[in-house]
């Protein structure tokens, strides 16, 4: 990522001009936020078909409606919430959640570190707003906006606000799809219980990053199977994941991760 | 216990959501920290589809199958889905 030019502009306050190292202009806008909204349109629809699922699988594992609901309003993060429907129960599993959420979200601290040149002069209150809306999509979509020289975190929010509509309308869409409720389509005979492993399949495939990729998906593979045997629910996703980064870590090379 | 779990969800995901914005003034962007956490998403990913693939059922296997081929070929999340679908749905009807 090219480093973005700084410290050009001068705060001159009511004291006259201040010789400091002087952050980045930056502004929040509604203008930024706008063009963010708009231009996160066609993200928000993909983010929308997911969400039709999430609604659905939400309802085939028996979570209830303003569980699915509170899920997309207040978390707000799909790999997350498809990860807790796979090992959610009447009682769910409190600390596994936690964790796997904690795990799967991981990759957040590096995409906002990412964001860092433009966000360095923004407030406390604009960075920790902007934090809530940033998602895979709307930071992608952000860094693609940074490199044209926008310095305008109205942008962030906007795109990202927009996905959350997507995101929490379309949970109550799919959830309230009811042909469940009709026999004749069972979840199984629909192949729905299928639906979940089918949508983690269709995320992890831009993962893949060529060969520095194999070991760690080996070693989350073996360790995730041998926890799921074992250990009660949940804890293979934790553990098998922490291995693979491990494994990624320890024994990965590093110059082919440096852009 | 649900509202519980959910909550600590929503703040296990905001954690990491602003932790990049709280450590951006720091220099942790390292070479090292960067590589580490690019396996991370993959990972967990891996790690959350293995057991269907190794200890659940054999029919899911053709289904996930299906869909990976479609998605690495075709990039449209639900074509994808949908065939992969359709691909267990015959497999149950048919064999």
């Amino acid at each position: 990522m090219a480093e973005r030019s700084q410290g050009l502009g001068t705060l001159s306050g009511p004291q006259g001009p201040v010789p400091v190292e002087t952050p980045p202009s930056f502004k929040w806008t509604r203008r930024g936020f706008h063009s963010g909204f708009i231009k996160g349109i066609p993200l928000a629809l993909s983010i929308a078909s997911y969400g039709f699922l999430f609604g659905i699988i939400a309802k085939e594992k028996q979570v209830g409606f303003g569980a699915a609901l509170q899920m997309s309003l207040i978390i707000f993060a799909g790999t997350a919430q498809f990860g807790a429907l796979d090992i959610w129960h009447a009682t769910p599993p409190v600390l596994a959640l936690f964790f796997q959420t904690l795990v799967i979200n991981s990759r957040h601290l590096l995409m906002g570190l990412a964001l860092r040149n433009w966000y360095r002069g923004a407030s406390r209150p604009v960075r920790y707003i902007s934090a809530f809306f940033m998602i895979d999509e709307s930071w992608a979509l952000t860094l693609n906006e940074l490199d044209s020289a926008t310095t305008d975190a109205g942008f962030m929010i906007g795109s990202g606000s927009v996905m959350y509509l997507a995101w929490a309308l379309s949970t109550v869409v799919g959830y309230s799809v009811d042909f469940i409720a009709d026999r004749r389509f069972s979840p199984e005979k629909l192949g729905l219980d299928v639906a979940l492993p089918c949508v983690l399949v269709i995320l992890v495939i831009p993962r893949w990053e060529g060969r520095s990729s194999l070991l760690p998906w080996i070693c989350a593979a073996l360790v995730s199977v041998l926890c799921d045997r074992w250990l009660p629910p949940g804890w293979n996703v934790l553990l098998g994941g922490i291995s693979g980064v491990l494994a990624g870590s320890l024994f990965g090379r590093l110059e082919k991760n440096d852009d | 216990m649900i509202e519980v779990a959910i909550l600590l969800m929503a703040i296990a995901t905001y954690l990491c959501r602003a932790s990049g914005f709280v450590l951006m003034d720091m220099s942790l962007d390292s070479p090292r920290i960067r590589h580490t956490l690019t396996h991370v998403p993959g990972s967990v990913l891996v790690a959350m589809i293995a057991p269907y693939v190794l200890n659940r059922g054999h029919w899911a296997v053709v289904g996930l199958f299906v869909t990976a081929i479609a998605q690495i070929v075709l990039r449209k999340p639900l074509v994808s889905l949908v065939l992969g679908l359709t691909a267990v749905i015959l497999v149950r009807a048919y064999i």
